[in-house]
């Protein structure tokens, strides 16, 4: 034997231990990636579980202003009440101070730390109606195209039941006022017209109910330029920066009278606790938004409970996460229908 | 016979390099069959996070308390590759690690795995059994009872995750064994 024979030997075994090193390696590999995907489809079931169904520790955080995240000891978003408890069903000021235009903004990285997620996972929550509604308005008119669709597809929804009442500022009595309420269905094409008339104030929202066959939907649309936006936490109203408001308050509720919604209204209080807290005397369980007044009398302040929004531990990126994996569920927030989706991913694999 | 030197040398040096093969083909395996290992821990501590997740909120929807405990029984393998794996229920909230599930192979301590479990304190109304063993009643059931310990063998039948409303503001859950009375 040659000295080049033994060297060729040698090469052919390291090349046989090589490849073989890489063939079990690229087997498996499938296999592997199967298996950190199920891992975490279950974690985000864990964490869904825990979103949904815990009430949180305080249990009464969202609508406790007192309460920053360092005193929050466990995280959830489900309603909290001392009697009867209902499955999947959220406590709207919880979810509002997920927002993070609101001033009791919970940042992600609190939450992440509650549900003890260390640095290993990422998550975003959307929130969102379980049906589309929108609206197109007639110029120079206070004529409404209301639609609604599905969340998927956007298929048109038919023979929805529309409950329409406007909201305006009635510049002769400085007060808030209202128009009677507007009953109506859509037709085929998921849509159909509320008309209101003609109001020249820009000071004036449209609130709608919106109910089919038990999925209910509420929407508030400013429909004015005058109109402010606030947020609604418990009995607070909180704004984004100091006004001088009214010492009254109009709260819009909604009921349901002889298997119909409709919308009503009732006064309250407020009372001024910082430049930009202020509290209402009480507060409806069917409150969906609260309307009131600048003192100078130029601007609509309108606050709602709804909850369509998205929060996700990384700041400013659009949901699409390549290596997430997203779930949803049907949860009821406030009475109406919403569709809450969680992606959860790992931060390295 | 004359043997050459060189073909002495030769020969030892290839012996010696396919010994030298042969164990790193053996390394590389173990290495794969430990991250499958790793992979599958992962799963079952997963798995049995969840579910403590789940029956402890089902628990807490009862709003009264209770003298007896909820639970669910979890299909578990009973081995990972012939080898024998525990599951422990761990507190390390005063580490800022909070409660998680760690399941670790008996016979390999540095093959482990763990999954939090989203709840972090201990200021909670919520007492996870970590180090305490004991029994608990289920209703209905005269003739087995929960076995409550802060670890438990794999390979065991009947490993269930409990919960149980001791009064209005303290549950406590765990992990444990499905057994029969005396048994």
């Amino acid at each position: 034997m040659h000295i080049y024979e033994y060297l060729f030997t040698a090469i052919i075994i390291v090349l046989i231990l090589l490849s073989s090193s890489t063939m079990i390696e690229t087997i498996s590999e499938p296999s592997h990636s199967t298996s950190e995907k199920e891992q975490l489809k279950v974690t985000a079931q864990k964490i869904m579980t825990q979103l949904l169904l815990d009430p949180g520790n305080p249990p009464d955080w969202g609508n406790n202003i007192d309460i920053d995240p360092s005193n929050l000891t466990t995280f959830g978003l489900a309603k909290y009440s001392e009697t009867t408890r209902e499955a999947y069903v959220l406590d709207s000021d919880k979810v509002l101070r997920l927002n993070n235009t609101n001033p009791l903004f919970i940042p992600p990285s609190s939450v992440i730390n509650l549900l003890n997620l260390g640095y290993e996972y990422g998550l975003a929550l959307e929130f969102y109606p379980a049906l589309n509604v929108s609206i197109t308005k007639t110029p120079s008119s206070d004529r409404y195209n209301v639609s609604v669709t599905s969340d998927y597809g956007e298929l048109p929804i038919v023979l929805a039941n529309v409950t329409a009442r406007m909201y305006y500022h009635n510049s002769s009595s400085q007060t808030i006022a209202s128009t009677d309420a507007i009953f109506s269905q859509t037709v085929a094409d998921g849509k159909c017209i509320v008309d209101f008339g003609n109001f020249t104030t820009e000071m004036k929202i449209l609130s709608l109910v919106i109910n089919y066959y038990g999925i209910r939907i509420v929407k508030s649309f400013p429909v004015g330029s005058s109109v402010t936006q606030a947020h609604l936490i418990g009995n607070y109203a909180l704004l984004n920066q100091a006004y001088n408001l009214s010492s009254s308050a109009t709260e819009i509720i909604v009921t349901k009278k002889g298997g119909v919604h409709t919308i009503e209204n009732v006064a309250s209080n407020l009372n001024k606790i910082e430049d930009t807290i202020f509290e209402l005397a009480y507060v409806e369980p069917s409150t969906v938004a609260i309307l009131t007044l600048s003192e100078d009398g130029t601007k609509l302040i309108f606050a709602s409970k709804e909850v369509t929004l998205t929060y996700s531990s990384i700041q400013g990126v659009s949901l699409s996460f390549p290596f997430a994996y997203s779930i949803e569920r049907s949860v009821t927030i406030g009475g109406s229908a919403y569709v809450v989706r969680l992606y959860l991913w790992r931060m390295s694999w | 016979m004359d043997i050459p030197l060189k073909h002495v040398i030769g020969t030892i040096a290839l012996i010696g390099l396919i010994i030298a093969a042969g164990l790193s083909y053996t390394i590389i395996i173990s290495f794969i069959e430990a991250d499958v290992n790793k992979k599958q821990l992962n799963q079952i501590a997963e798995h049995v996070a969840l579910n403590l997740v789940e029956i402890i909120s089902l628990v807490n929807f009862a709003n009264y308390s209770d003298i007896y405990a909820q639970m669910k029984i979890l299909k578990l393998p009973s081995d990972l590759g012939g080898k024998a794996y525990t599951i422990q229920l761990i507190n390390e909230t005063s580490q800022n690690q909070g409660y998680y599930v760690q399941t670790q192979l008996v016979t390999r301590k540095d093959i482990t795995a763990k999954s939090p479990i989203p709840l972090n304190s201990t200021q909670t109304q919520l007492k996870l059994i970590t180090n305490e063993e004991g029994a608990i009643p289920v209703r209905g059931e005269d003739t087995k009872i929960i076995q409550y310990s802060g670890t438990v063998y794999g390979g065991t039948h009947d490993i269930v995750v409990w919960g149980w409303k001791e009064s209005l503001w303290t549950t406590r859950a765990g992990i444990g064994l499905w057994k029969s009375i005396g048994g």
